[in-house]
């Protein structure tokens, strides 16, 4: 028994004795090396002699481009392609470089990359309480000899920023962003059906380049690239892009048919081209009339139509604004009991189950709340475009049955094609009748 | 050699026991950890460092810092630097001196709020409604919307008002609000204030629906009100409400009167007045002027006598008005065989437009009144005032005394004035008490009297 112990006793002497100290994973101490962070970053951000150029998307909306010069201690210059005076005018506001979970850059006064994350509409039209959805204060991510790379500390967006040179500078300091701005704006206004062919499985693909260079939330600062493929089938999609003095450089890969877009430059002084990650080049070209036929277009980049309040658009024949106007000017008696002063008539698109919704909005309070009454269609087309609807659910809901009911017996009654309409630079979606090409109706697209 | 086992059995537990003390320290110094002080060596930041953290120890934060805000509903910016400095002006001119001359360097500097957080955007609450200003802990007071910074004098009295309801919290957690002060509104203190209507807070005696959610607001409100909104708007606001509330208003009143002398020895009449100089002579507001009262006919009367009142040995009167005064006093005392008395003077403000002069004066120790008519006109915005006799003639006492009382009545009639709380060193009382009118463009050529409403 007490050998049993002294053994024990022993062995656990033994055991005691291995002593393993404490082996830190890292060569410094935490403060030594948050120091060195925060240097790291400090240096390599006021030392670029001639600033950084940087592209950030936002979470909500569209993506963006800044021109920053650090001055190493804690004041910043800034140009962005977020307006006219934001691209022709330098900023200052200050910066620093903190400490937080990571290494901390932070824009800790107003400028330009404060708008996108204003949380006040009036702004810069982001969105009430978050506004595009963009940070202020970034976390340090990564570098190389000639970029950094910073995470948003809130939305996760990245924001990269690459050296630039002498030239660049001078440009970007003597408003050429704005000059760059208004060439590519100016050429999308003037080639409004831009395309570009890819080769895929044999058989040429045309693509439209459509650019949205408004700062709207939901659908500004983005390029939709959209082909209707062999089988009449439309792939759209959707990439945030940033202006460069020499184009657009998309934000995040842009891939259709297996071809990953990452730019457009200009290739000469008026032709433009998209560039894949290969730098294959894709030159853009102009087509007189929309490349792919509107009605490919329901439920992907249009989801429905709008005719607002007492508006007949242009391209509405006479017999077409007589249907329209029958439900504008019937929301008060006597077409119905009720006295309405707003309304509105809108198609939404269900393409997966092939039916049309259409609602007839009334309101009494000029369209803060109100009332409204669907109609769904079923509905076929075929390959010329040409559509067939049959009632899928009468009128329901809301008050406004009565004055919708010409157009809904315009639906039933007639076949229809769909086309675009342009007037004034303007672009509408409009609704011929085959049986009788006399009406015509127009509508805003949505 | 049992021994020796257990001798050395015993050894080795020593052993195993001082083996398992293991000692390693992790040496980290906090003190080289980035400290995050963002202030720089700008013009700005170097004023706001004479301006407030050298004498009052206040810290202006006006660089982001994530740490102030933790609101994950809305976002918030950072302020533009332009706007630091004209916002804290205001603070300056329109909060902290006020305080540093009626009530001391060494109550602001105990008092005053050590941390002052300013951003660009409003702060948004969930339902979209906008936050001005926000005071914590008694330590710190933030205040939102730099960005809407405008030299118009709404947006430095908005956030003055802020800042003296949030340092009134202060304040009462310093020294506690008199406990008689909530039995005022006899009960009718009601959470959440957003369902009570402004009509039945104002019915009851509160200055808005805010004031009606808690006594502590009520009071905030109270003492904002009267130094930044004036006298004048507080005493409209009452005699518009029902009696009841009026009672009640007029007693918080002279609760909070008397809180700041007793708690704190500030006389706060003087800080009001201070506080309203700078709102007029400076912000150029108009809404706390005497000509825009005059406008709106909140001011029925203003007595003049000259011998008789002590104000004017004490402040002053301009020879102007003191010639007219005093030949038209001795002119009725020397109209031959009736032996009057002139007393004294009082322009009646009969509606926004009308004046009446009424010459009060006695025969023996039966008191007479002569009327004079005027029309009025007042600016708002300049206070300029014009009176115009009216060119009906006088009867009864009014014909008696024209020819006596007309040097009051040319000089009432030819001058254009200017509507001003006067006399200008007024400070024995609430600086509504007196009133008066100075001639444009000749600031020593002025008279003043007793206001009643």
């Amino acid at each position: 028994m007490k050998k049993i112990l002294f053994l024990f006793v022993f062995a656990l002497a033994l055991a005691s004795c291995k002593k393993s100290s404490f082996v830190s994973k890292f060569d410094e101490d935490p403060d030594v090396r948050m120091n060195e962070a925060i240097a790291k970053v400090k240096t390599i951000l006021g030392t670029s002699d001639y600033g950084w150029i940087a592209t950030m998307p936002t979470l909500d909306g569209g993506g963006y481009s800044f021109f920053l010069k650090f001055d190493g201690k804690d004041s910043v210059k800034m140009i962005g392609d977020l307006s006219d005076a934001s691209s022709s005018k330098v900023a200052v506001s200050s910066y620093r470089i903190k400490q937080d979970a990571g290494v901390d850059l932070v824009f800790d006064t107003y400028n330009y990359i404060t708008l996108l994350n204003d949380p006040d509409p009036s702004a810069f039209g982001g969105n009430l309480k978050t506004g595009f959805k963009s940070d202020i204060d970034f976390i340090y991510d990564r570098s190389t000899a000639d970029s950094i790379v910073f995470i948003g500390k809130r939305y996760r967006q990245s924001l990269k920023m690459v050296k630039a040179t002498a030239d660049q500078k001078a440009t970007y300091e003597a408003g050429g962003l704005k000059v760059a701005i208004d060439k590519i704006k100016a050429y999308f206004v003037a080639n409004p059906n831009s395309y570009i062919e890819t080769v895929s499985g044999g058989t040429t693909v045309k693509s439209a380049v459509n650019l949205n260079f408004t700062n709207d939330v939901a659908a500004g600062k983005r390029l939709d690239l959209s082909a209707v493929l062999a089988d009449g089938s439309v792939v759209s999609s959707s990439v945030k892009f940033a202006h460069t003095l020499n184009g657009v450089d998309f934000l995040s890969n842009l891939t259709q048919s297996g071809i990953d877009f990452v730019n457009i430059k200009w290739k000469d002084a008026s032709t433009l081209a998209i560039y894949d990650s290969n730098g294959k080049e894709y030159i853009i070209k102009s087509s007189p009339t929309p490349l792919i036929p509107l009605f490919r277009l329901w439920g992907s980049k249009y989801v429905g139509m709008l005719s607002q309040y007492k508006t007949i658009y242009p391209g509405t024949s006479t017999a077409g604004a007589v249907i329209l106007n029958y439900y504008h000017n019937g929301l008060v008696p006597p077409t119905q009991p009720y006295a309405f002063n707003y309304g509105r008539i809108n198609f939404a698109w269900n393409v997966p189950n092939k039916s049309l919704k259409l609602s007839g909005f009334s309101s009494q309070n000029g369209g803060s709340s109100g009332w409204i009454t669907d109609i769904i269609y079923n509905y076929t087309f075929t390959d010329a475009g040409v559509f067939k609807f049959t009632l899928n659910t009468a009128a329901s809901g809301g008050y406004v049955a009565v004055p919708l009911s010409k157009l809904d017996s315009f639906l039933l009654t007639n076949t229809v094609t769909f086309d675009y309409y342009v007037d004034n630079g303007n672009l509408y979606g409009k609704m011929t009748s085959v049986e009788d090409p006399s009406i015509v109706m127009t509508f805003l697209l949505q | 050699m049992k021994n020796f086992i257990k001798l050395l059995t015993f050894a080795l537990l020593i052993i195993v026991v001082a083996s398992c003390r293991k000692q390693e320290v992790l040496d980290v110094d906090f003190n080289k950890y980035n400290l995050d002080f963002p202030e720089g060596n700008s013009d700005l930041d170097k004023w706001l460092n004479n301006s407030f953290l050298d004498p009052f120890n206040m810290r202006v934060i006006y660089k982001f810092n994530r740490y102030y805000y933790g609101d994950p509903s809305a976002d918030i910016t950072p302020p533009k630097a332009e706007n630091v400095q004209p916002m804290m002006q205001i603070v300056s001119d329109g909060y902290l001196t006020p305080y540093k001359n009626v009530a001391g360097l060494n109550f602001v500097q105990k008092t005053n709020p050590k941390e002052w957080v300013l951003y660009g955007s409003n702060k948004y609450q969930t339902d979209g409604s906008a936050i001005a200003g926000t005071a914590s802990g008694g330590t710190r007071i933030t205040l939102y919307g730099l960005n809407y910074y405008s030299a118009a004098p709404s947006f430095a009295t908005s956030r003055l008002y802020v800042i003296h309801h949030e340092f009134t919290h202060i304040l009462n957690q310093t020294v506690a609000i008199p406990i008689d002060f909530e039995a005022i509104s006899g009960g009718s203190y009601k959470q959440p204030w957003t369902a009570t209507s402004a009509s039945t807070a104002k019915n009851n005696g509160f200055l808005g629906s805010y004031a009606s959610g808690s006594p502590t607001e009520d009071y905030a409100e109270t003492t904002a009100t009267l130094l930044v909104s004036g006298q004048s708007y507080y005493d409209n606001y009452a005699n518009t409400s029902n009696a009841t509330a009026k009672t009640r208003l007029k007693l918080k009143e002279a609760n909070v009167v008397n809180y700041f002398t007793t708690a704190f020895g500030i006389d706060f009449r003087k800080l009001q007045k201070e506080v309203q100089n700078y709102i007029k002579t400076t912000l150029k507001d108009p809404s706390v002027s005497f000509g825009y009262w005059l406008n709106r006919n909140l001011y029925k009367g203003m007595t003049i006598n000259l011998d008789n009142d002590v104000t004017y040995s004490q402040f002053g009167i301009s020879d102007q008005f003191r010639t007219a005064y005093q030949t038209s006093k001795a002119n009725v005392n020397a109209i031959p065989n009736f032996g009057l008395t002139f007393n004294s003077v009082k322009l009646n403000f009969t509606s926004a437009t009308a004046m009446t002069m009424t010459v009060n004066f006695s025969q023996g120790t039966t008191a007479y009144v002569a009327n004079y008519n005027f029309d009025m006109a007042v600016t708002d915005a300049t206070g300029a005032t014009k009176f115009t006799l009216s060119s009906a003639a006088p009867t009864g006492n009014a014909a008696t005394l024209l020819t006596s009382v007309q040097p009051l009545l040319t000089y009432l009639n030819t001058n254009t004035f200017v509507a001003d709380w006067l006399p200008a060193g007024y400070n024995s009382g609430t600086y509504t008490n007196f009133g008066g009118f100075y001639v444009s463009g000749t600031p020593t050529n002025y008279f003043y009297g007793a206001l009643t409403q």
